[in-house]
Order: C-alpha cells, then sequence, then structure tokens
C-alpha cells in the first residue's frame, strides 16, 4: 500500500513535471530554503529521472512475445517442457484434449491481458500461431 | 446478476467451459477461483461418456444457472466480486 501510494506521488509530480506546472514553482521554493535542503532535494531529483513509469510497458517484439508464450506454456503443468516446440500441436503433439487449449489460451488472455473471441480461440492450435494472432491484435510486426 | 454476457450464445460443451472459467474468475478469493476451476474440471471429466445431444442441451443449461446461482450466493455474502484478473476493474489504470 505504501509503494503504491509512493508511485502514485512520484508519477503525479512527474506529470506536473512534464506540464511546467511545477518548474517554476520549485525553483522558486528552492531559491528560499537553505543551502542544505537544495542539495538533499538535488540529490533526490536523479532517482525521480530514473523511476519507472509503472503505467506503460516496455513495447512488445515478435521475440517478446514468442518467450511470453513460450514461458507461460512451460508453466503449464500438462505440458513438458522439453517436448514444446514453437510448431508442436497442442493436441497431437502434446497430448492436450480441448479443454486443456481452452485454459491455455484463458492463460495467454491473462498474460497479455485482452480477451480472445471465442471463435478466434478455437483456432489457435500452435504456439506460433497464438504468437502471431496477439502479434497481429497488438500491431506487432 | 444475471448470467454473463454471451450466457445465450453457449452452444457447445468447450464454449461452456470458456464461459465457465470466465464466471470463475469473478469469485471473490484465488482460492475459491480455483476450487471451482477444478470442480467445473472433474465435472467434464465425470460426464465425459454422454452422447444424447438432448441431454448435453440440458447439462449445459443446467450449469449456467447453477454458476449464475453460485456467483449470487457469494454476492450476497461478500457484497462484492474479485477484481476481474484481466484488470478491467484495475482502479490504478488510467
Amino acid at each position: 500500500m505504501a509503494s503504491r501510494v509512493l508511485v502514485h506521488c512520484v508519477r503525479s509530480v512527474r506529470l506536473l513535471q512534464h506540464s511546467g506546472v511545477i518548474k517554476s514553482a520549485s525553483q522558486r521554493s528552492l531559491s528560499l530554503v537553505p543551502a542544505k535542503w537544495t542539495q538533499l532535494v538535488r540529490v533526490s531529483s536523479p532517482a525521480l529521472q530514473l523511476c519507472r513509469q509503472y503505467c506503460d510497458s516496455t513495447p512488445l517484439t515478435l521475440q517478446s512475445i514468442e518467450e511470453r508464450v513460450m514461458n507461460v506454456l512451460k508453466l503449464y503443468d500438462k505440458i513438458k517442457p522439453e517436448t514444446l516446440q514453437s510448431s508442436s500441436h497442442f493436441m497431437k503433439d502434446l497430448g492436450l484434449d480441448s479443454l486443456d487449449q481452452v485454459e491455455i489460451i484463458m492463460a495467454m488472455e491473462d498474460e497479455f491481458g485482452f480477451e480472445i473471441p471465442d471463435a478466434e480461440a478455437e483456432k489457435l492450435l500452435t504456439p506460433a500461431e497464438v504468437v502471431q494472432y496477439i502479434a497481429s491484435k497488438k500491431d506487432v510486426n | 446478476m444475471a448470467p454473463l454476457p454471451g450466457a445465450e450464445l453457449v452452444r457447445t460443451p468447450v464454449q461452456l467451459y470458456r464461459y465457465l472459467l470466465r464466471c470463475c474468475k469473478l469469485l471473490p478469493s484465488p482460492a475459491m477461483q480455483a476450487h471451482y476451476r477444478h470442480t467445473v474440471r472433474q465435472s467434464y471429466n465425470s460426464h465425459a461418456d454422454e452422447d444424447d445431444p438432448e441431454r448435453i442441451g440440458m447439462i449445459i443449461q443446467r450449469a449456467i444457472s447453477d454458476a449464475d446461482w453460485i456467483l449470487n450466493k457469494y454476492i450476497k455474502k461478500t457484497g462484492s466480486l474479485g477484481q476481474d484478473e484481466t484488470g478491467q476493474n484495475n482502479s490504478d489504470r488510467r
């Protein structure tokens, strides 16, 4: 909870800095406070710059999508990681049934944070197809 | 609470499975979600040999109304449902 509040504060400060609202105000207040204070403030500002923006994620690439898809599949308890390949068919090669396929697609929804409609979900039968589909939905080439 | 949107579109057992898993995600605690996911899967195993389309249709309808009943029960008890894992209700998001 505390970290959430902190992140929230940092984010709003950054937002204000971007829009230039806080810049003039903070400079004025800096000139009023003693030198000791400004040093402290200066020390903390690089930390603000380095702080990760939690509201956006790193851009997706085909490679990163494939990595995440394969990672989800490896963690699925009915798949043996050593038999897994990006071309392997969920039912023919990995010995899963249609319910497992539904579970896998739902796990992909959780991983990538969007919903895959039923009609599309039924057609995704290999890891490669899943990667292709997610890439096309997220506009990644 | 009425059944989730899409309940009337459920025709096949596989569609029903997807629908029920989505219902599970609405339950308040992760333990409860895991429990009902397991229960659903077990019920599929125990009805694996059904071959009468009419009976399968009846089971599908029954499953949808049972899911609705369970969700209603937990809404009354806790006053609210758990957050969807896809983060659609996540207040943190802008």
